[in-house]
Parts: C-alpha cells; sequence; structure tokens
C-alpha cells in the first residue's frame, strides 16, 4: 500500500541527494579542505593570514564588497520608481512593462554584457551619440572601469528587487493610505511613514539576494571590469589558471561561501528563498494604486521610471538593427543591412560546433533533472514539515552557492579522473544548477494538487502508477514544462562550470562568446546574441501559449 | 471459529492516534447491508476519520475492520471496492464529466463499449446526460456533487462513503440532494455510511445514526430513539432543543419544547406548573414561548392555534405534559 508507506518519499528523494552528494557537495568539500594546506592532518591557517596581510587580496576583498554594496543600493533606488510606474499604469501597459522587465531577466548574461559593451566602449552607440550631438569633444571610457561594473551588473540583478517590491506593493491594503490621508497625512509622508515600512521587507529579501549573488559574479566584472575592479570570483579563477595556486584558491572560496551561506541562512530564516520563484506577480488584478502624489512628484517618478525601463530594454533591443549590419565594424545605425553576420555564424565550423556542445550539455541536462527533481519534489511534498524544510534548504543551495566555487571544486574532482572535456559531463553538472528550478517548479505545481485527487484514484481502484499517469502527471505539467525550460537555459547560458569542464574541442556556445568577447566583440557574436534572445522569447512564448491553453479549457 | 453473521462493515475497538492526538478511541461498530448509517458528530469528533479508516487512507494503530466479513488490514486502497464521494468532490479537473465518471471503470479494464453503457447509465440515474462532455469547473455546485455521486457508484461498490457531501451546498439545494441521495440508496439498496454534522440532514436520511465525540461513538440508534431516548444530555442536545429542569416538588424534568403542552385545565391537571411568559416568537408553523420558572429558562413549542385558543394571560401560563414523553435523563 503504497500511500501509507512512510518510506517511499525517502526512495523518491534518493537519487536528488546522491546526485547532489557525489557531483556537488563531495567535490565542493573536498576542494575547500585545500585552504588547510595538502596536508589535512597537519591543518595549517597560514593561507587565511596571507590573506589578510597581503594588501592586494585586502584591496580585492574590500572591492568585492564594495562593488557588491554599490549596486545593491543602486537597484533599490531605482526599482522604486518602476514599481510605481508597474501599480499605476492600465493593466495592459502593466503587462508590457513587465515584458520590459522579465526579458532582460531571462536573457543570458553573456548577450547582455555584449550588448553594454557594444552601447559604451570608447567607439561604442553612446559615445558616437554624445560626441555627434556636441555634448562632449573625447570619448569617455564608460566600461572597463568601476562605471561598467556598476551598470552590467545593476542591470543582472535589479529584477530581484523589482519582483519583491513589486509584490509587497501589490499587497499593501490601498484603504491604508485613505486612512492616512483621512487622518491628514501628506504624500511624502503617506511615502515615509505608510509605504517605506510596509515594502521594506521586500525590498530587504531582494537586497539580500543581490548582496548575495553580487560577491560571488564572474562574468560581468570580468568582461565590464577593469584591473581596478577584479572580484574575488576572479581571483579564484586566477589563482587556478594563473598562478596554480589551489590552496589560496580553496582559501579565498571558504571566505566567499561563509559569507554567502550566512546571508543565505538570514534569507531562509525571514522570507524563504522558494518564494521568489512561486509568488506568481503577474496574477491577481487589483485596483490602480493612486496615491494622491503631487503632480510635480509624480511626473518626476513617471521619468525616472521610463529611464529605467529604457536602461533594461535597450541593450536587448539595440543588438537587433546592429546585428543586420553590413560593414565589418558595428555601427549604429547600419549604413547598411546584411544576414552575413547571421551566415557567418552558421558556416564556421569552430561556432557550429560550440553550438552542438551546447545542444548536447543541454540535453543531457534536461533528461536528467526533470525526473530526478520532479520525484523529489513529490517525495519532499509527501515528508513531515521538519524534513521538507531541511531537504527544501538543501535542494536550492545550488542556486545561491557562487558557480566558481562548484566550477572549480568540479574540476579539482573531475581533471585527475580525464573527465574534465566531454559535453556530457558538463550536462551533468549543469543538472546541479537545473535542479533547484526544477525541484521548485514542480513544488510549486504540487501545492495546487488537491491530496484528495490522489485518493480518489485509488478507491476507483487505480494503482500509484496509473494515478501518476493519469491524475498527477497531467495537473503538474505546467510546473514540468517550466522546470525543463529553466533547466534549459540553464545550461545553455553557462560560462562558468564550461570554462573549467571543456577544452578546445568540447567548447560550448557561451565559452567561445566569452573568449570572443573577452578578445573584441566582433559582428557574429551580436548575431549570435540575437539568436538567443529570439530562443529565450520564444521558450517563454511556448510555456506562456501552453499555459493560457490550459487555462481557457477550464473555464470552458 | 469465526461465525458468520453478515456484516456489510464491522469495527472492533479501532484505535487511531496522530502524533499524541487520539483521534479514535476505541470504537466498535456494525453495520447490516443495505443500511444507510449516518455519522453525527461536531468537527473533530472522529467521524471523519472513521470514514478515512474504512475507505484505507489511514492504516489503524489497533483494532480490527472486516468489510462483509473480510478482514481489511492487509488490503489496498484499490482492492477494498469502496466508492468514495469527498467533501471537496475531488473531481479530476483535466477530465470532462464522462471522463470522471468512467475512470474508476477504466481501472477495472472494462472494455469500451461496456464502459459507455454504464456511464452512460448512471449519467441518467444523476440527471447529467447532457453536461457529460463539460469540465468539472463549468459545473455549478450541485452539478459537481452529482457527478462525484456518479463516478462513485458507477463502480457498483460494495460499501458507499460519503464525507459531509452537501456541506458546500445551499440550503435549498441542498434539501433537493438530501431527496435524491435517499431515492438513490433506495433503488440501488447499497450500504452507505454518511458523516455530517447537520442533525435534520441525518435525521432525514438515516436508517441508523452514530453519535460521536471526542473520538468516541456515544451513542448508536435509529433516529426515533436518539430523539426520544437519549442516553444522556449531550445526545438529547445534539439532535434538538431541550429543557431540563426542576419542578417545586422536586422532580427533574427533561423534555422536549414541542411536548409542553398549554394546560387547559391547570386545577386538575398535576403535571400543570406555571411560568412567567419573557418572550414569544413566531416562527410560522409554530410559536416559541419562552419562559421562566423560579429562575429556569424553559422552552416550549406551540401551534398558533392553540396559542391562542388557550393562552388566556398572556404573560403567565400553565404549560403540561405527559409522562410518557419525559426523557429518562
Amino acid at each position: 500500500m503504497i500511500y501509507n508507506n512512510k518510506k517511499w518519499p525517502w526512495v523518491a528523494i534518493m537519487p536528488m541527494v546522491t546526485l547532489y552528494l557525489l557531483v556537488f557537495v563531495w567535490p565542493v568539500i573536498s576542494f575547500l579542505l585545500l585552504s588547510f594546506g595538502s596536508d589535512i592532518s597537519s591543518p595549517s591557517l597560514e593561507h587565511y593570514e596571507k590573506i589578510f596581510q597581503t594588501s592586494i587580496y585586502s584591496r580585492i576583498l574590500y572591492n568585492t564588497f564594495s562593488i557588491a554594496a554599490c549596486v545593491t543600493i543602486i537597484s533599490v533606488i531605482f526599482s522604486y520608481p518602476i514599481v510605481y510606474l508597474l501599480i499605476n499604469v492600465s493593466e495592459r501597459m502593466r503587462r508590457l512593462l513587465f515584458i520590459v522587465v522579465l526579458l532582460p531577466f531571462w536573457t543570458s548574461a553573456l548577450v547582455r554584457t555584449t550588448a553594454w559593451i557594444v552601447i559604451l566602449q570608447r567607439n561604442g552607440i553612446l559615445n558616437d551619440l554624445l560626441m555627434s550631438s556636441g555634448i562632449t569633444a573625447e570619448p569617455i571610457s564608460f566600461v572597463y572601469n568601476f562605471s561598467g561594473v556598476l551598470i552590467g551588473m545593476t542591470h543582472v540583478m535589479m529584477p530581484f528587487i523589482v519582483f519583491p517590491l513589486y509584490a509587497s506593493y501589490k499587497d499593501l491594503d490601498y484603504s491604508l493610505i485613505e486612512a492616512a490621508e483621512s487622518l491628514g497625512s501628506k504624500s511624502l509622508q503617506i511615502t515615509k511613514r505608510i509605504i517605506l515600512p510596509l515594502t521594506m521587507p521586500g525590498v530587504i529579501a531582494g537586497s539580500i539576494i543581490v548582496f548575495m549573488s553580487s560577491i560571488g559574479y564572474y562574468i560581468t566584472p570580468a568582461l565590464m571590469g577593469g584591473p581596478g575592479q577584479t572580484m574575488i570570483a576572479m581571483l579564484i579563477e586566477n589563482n587556478i589558471n594563473q598562478t596554480l595556486n589551489w590552496e589560496m584558491a580553496a582559501s579565498l572560496s571558504v571566505i566567499l561561501l561563509l559569507v554567502t551561506l550566512m546571508l543565505f541562512i538570514i534569507f531562509q530564516k525571514y522570507f524563504g528563498f522558494d518564494k521568489l520563484l512561486t509568488s506568481n506577480i503577474q496574477k491577481g488584478s487589483r485596483k490602480n494604486f493612486t496615491q494622491s502624489k503631487s503632480s510635480v512628484e509624480k511626473s518626476m517618478m513617471y521619468i525616472i521610471g521610463i529611464l529605467v525601463c529604457i536602461f533594461l530594454i535597450a541593450p536587448i533591443l539595440i543588438v537587433f538593427p546592429m546585428s543586420l549590419g553590413a560593414s565589418p565594424f558595428l555601427e549604429f545605425p547600419p549604413g547598411e543591412y546584411s544576414f552575413r553576420w547571421f551566415e557567418s555564424f552558421f558556416n564556421d565550423r569552430r561556432w557550429i560546433r560550440a553550438l552542438w556542445n551546447s545542444l548536447i550539455a543541454a540535453t543531457v541536462t534536461m533528461t536528467v533533472s526533470l525526473p530526478i527533481g520532479t520525484l523529489a519534489a513529490i517525495g519532499v511534498s509527501k515528508m513531515s514539515a521538519n524534513f521538507r524544510l531541511f531537504f527544501e534548504t538543501f535542494f536550492i543551495t545550488p542556486m545561491v552557492i557562487p558557480v566558481i566555487i562548484f566550477a572549480v571544486g568540479l574540476f579539482y574532482f573531475l581533471a585527475p579522473l580525464g573527465l574534465n572535456s566531454s559535453p556530457v559531463i558538463l550536462g551533468l553538472a549543469h543538472s546541479i544548477l537545473a535542479l533547484p528550478f526544477v525541484f521548485l517548479t514542480v513544488r510549486a505545481s504540487l501545492k495546487g494538487f488537491d491530496n484528495n485527487l490522489e485518493l480518489a484514484a485509488f478507491s476507483l481502484g487505480s494503482n500509484w502508477p496509473n494515478m501518476f499517469k493519469k491524475i498527477m502527471l497531467p495537473i503538474i505539467t505546467p510546473g514540468l514544462l517550466a522546470g525543463a525550460i529553466f533547466a534549459f537555459i540553464q545550461s545553455f547560458d553557462d560560462v562558468v562550470l564550461a570554462l573549467f569542464l571543456t577544452n578546445i574541442k568540447s567548447r560550448t556556445l557561451p565559452r567561445v562568446m566569452f573568449e570572443g568577447i573577452s578578445h573584441e566583440i566582433d559582428p557574429t557574436i551580436v548575431a549570435i546574441s540575437v539568436l538567443l534572445i529570439t530562443l529565450t522569447v520564444s521558450l517563454f512564448l511556448i510555456n506562456n501559449i501552453f499555459l493560457s491553453g490550459n487555462h481557457n479549457e477550464n473555464e470552458k | 471459529m469465526k461465525t458468520k453473521n453478515n456484516n456489510s462493515l464491522l469495527l472492533e475497538a479501532i484505535e487511531k492516534n496522530y502524533d499524541s492526538v487520539k483521534a479514535l478511541k476505541g470504537v466498535s461498530l456494525k453495520i447490516y447491508p443495505g443500511e444507510f448509517c449516518t455519522l453525527l458528530g461536531a468537527s473533530g469528533s472522529g467521524k471523519s476519520t472513521i470514514l478515512r479508516v474504512i475507505a484505507g487512507f489511514e492504516t489503524l494503530d489497533s483494532g480490527r475492520l472486516e468489510i462483509n466479513d473480510k478482514d481489511m488490514s492487509k488490503m489496498s486502497i484499490a482492492e477494498r471496492n469502496i466508492g468514495m464521494v469527498f467533501q471537496n468532490y475531488a473531481l479530476f479537473p483535466h477530465m470532462d464529466v464522462f471522463q470522471n465518471i468512467a475512470f474508476g471503470l477504466e481501472m477495472r479494464k472494462l472494455d469500451k463499449s461496456q464502459i459507455k453503457e454504464k456511464v452512460n447509465e448512471v449519467l441518467e440515474l444523476v440527471g447529467l446526460t447532457n453536461q457529460k462532455n463539460r469540465l468539472p469547473s463549468a459545473l455549478s455546485g450541485g452539478q459537481q456533487q452529482r457527478v462525484a455521486l456518479a463516478r462513485a457508484i458507477v463502480i457498483e461498490p460494495k460499501i458507499l462513503l460519503m464525507d459531509e457531501p452537501l456541506g458546500a451546498l445551499d440550503k435549498n439545494l441542498r434539501n433537493e440532494m438530501q431527496k435524491q441521495i435517499k431515492n438513490l440508496h433506495k433503488e440501488l439498496n447499497i450500504t452507505v455510511v454518511y458523516v455530517t454534522h447537520d442533525q435534520d440532514e441525518a435525521m432525514f436520511l438515516s436508517d441508523k445514526i452514530v453519535l460521536m465525540d471526542e473520538g468516541m461513538i456515544i451513542q448508536t440508534g435509529t433516529c426515533e430513539e436518539l430523539y426520544t431516548k437519549p442516553k444522556n444530555r449531550f445526545v438529547a442536545n445534539f439532535l434538538g432543543e431541550c429543557n431540563f429542569f426542576t419542578l417545586d416538588s422536586g422532580k427533574k424534568i427533561s423534555i422536549r419544547p414541542e411536548c409542553l403542552r398549554i394546560s387547559s385545565d391547570n386545577k386538575n391537571d398535576r403535571n400543570s406548573f406555571q411560568v412567567d411568559v419573557e418572550d414569544v416568537v413566531f416562527q410560522g408553523r409554530m410559536i416559541k414561548l419562552i419562559g421562566n420558572y423560579n429562575e429556569q429558562e424553559i422552552i416550549a413549542s406551540i401551534s398558533p392555534l392553540e396559542y391562542e385558543l388557550e393562552s388566556t394571560h398572556k404573560d403567565k401560563i400553565y404549560l403540561t405534559y405527559d409522562n410518557k414523553s419525559l426523557m429518562n435523563i
């Protein structure tokens, strides 16, 4: 009698636990242990001492935290106007604005970085614009310095603040504003005394996520920063690939990991990570939240909000015309149009092989993570509350642990076995990144699954496999589909793991792009960016069409 | 040696604990074939737990459960052949009415033509033939309820279990469904175990009522037995209003309001006693008199006609009763 069998939830989570221990926990821990010296029987702290005594290391630590803090603060400040806009516009406009926020969120960081460099570099679009309009005589360096890192990272991180802030704004009871107004509050006081305190939890939640992700971030600072903006993740990479100092890399990783885990624990204790993904912020229509601000304040908020929207969407849009330019130099707007850069992508064996490797890895990722994550989600849903919380937290840790640590750990584990150059192995490693997403989306759809449906099926004579096939699976299919898309994107967009786990033959598309961007952006990369954006958009369209189709059927 | 006693359902000293909470504290019960048995009680009394135990959704901590004289302890949910109507209906949202009803038959591997025939038959029985291609979400609450019922009876179960099936419906629809369920029971001659907290519903439907409180059975009997011969004041109160008071003579009286009458001859009537009338509430068929007798509240339910004919003084009234309508509690 499977329903009453207390053991089976444990059996169901076993594959995921095993995979995590084998491919994630064990490699990372054995790498981190190097920080105490190569001889574990006589551990030493000399590397930690060195980090805090050597000024270059301390400076990089300081850099890391100050860049992360700046990114967090800027993201918070500019999230308010955009959320204000989201709250006050019509339903239709809101949907459009959501696309503006979501599209960059789901576009690969590499593509966005490409676009920003194209816009910001010395002979880029922005400098062209400034000089041709006579505002400046000399090109301004926006990129390969502090401002470059800030712009790039804020663009990546801002949605993490916008979503929770919007959610807490939306939950705000409008009658509170009316009450405050009836008690004589003016708009500034309402903002200060009512809105800020009540939206604070959402902002803090988002800020922790942003700060936590920023300190371990690799791609953007590596591509958009200068030597002065070296962050800890880059230092770890440098210690592995350049100076071959594994023990120092491990010590730096331990420090990064401890700070990250501390932030994660605080976050999990007060907010809960799963809410980020599962709270359906696009749903729920409520009446417009028109706080009677003075018209000057209002138009100020609107203007800033619109500017932030442009900031978010511009890089995504600008690569489309640029990819169609005919000249070998990037121009905006292009003088002549052609498809030559798309052709150059499809005719270059190097790119096609990279694409093929990426597709193999992504296929492996989906094949591994979908069944394992689904099974674990079902198993966890049948557990008692204490175990459930423990495993939920354990299963989402790959989302918060800096990928660089995972990548180096896995490299340390696999290289001696000669397993560090196959797209299949890379796909397996990507499953660790994808599994939290699959787990969370399936968990979310299981929360909407009424347990009585299962019991009803059993009482009508069904066994477990039949019930799963005919009742549970059709109902959780939207969650599975979303999970599959997440899994695909996680694998297809990854750079960091690919940097360590592929060689010249097995390089994936993002790795080849990354190498290209760090050298010089040629128009082919812009064309690839366009293809990747189109791919992301179509995946989400598929998902939405499928979901809304399902929805309509139910309302028939 | 096991004796054949021909029970449809036998529960013997059944106990069930959820962690430290004792949900069932030794419940014993026999239900005969074709009987309509209602488990009546407040929420948390254990009535739904009994249903879940019978269906096999819960395992027993101790005790014995037999269906048709067969021990159920090793029997899976699917093998028990029990029809269950859930409180929230638990209709499969992605299947239409026909598919929902056909599900149990498909699990029994009947061939297509047989399934079609049986489903159409039961659709007609519950009056949903025109709705058979609609999804549950497109149906009204009453229609959903009938789909749930049809899905449970089409498999010709040994026992039909119903967990507060009418709880979500409004009053008129509920009365209508009660009639349908009663007729269906007569027509199919099936054993039904029904859970409700509504004593009127229980009395309307049941051959046998099992009154429960705190995981124990307080009294089992026909509606009449429970109403007129309750075992204690809890049972008496649960099934309807009840007066408990002491007369000047020291005699303790337990009596239903409708068993009190206005005394037409208080001089010779040895059972008559005078109450101060505090309120008169018109309730349609009856008039409710709320009176005071030596600081004890007395409620009498009297027909409007009797009230007009017999009450000469509207503020002081003599009430009386028959000795045989007294309850011995």
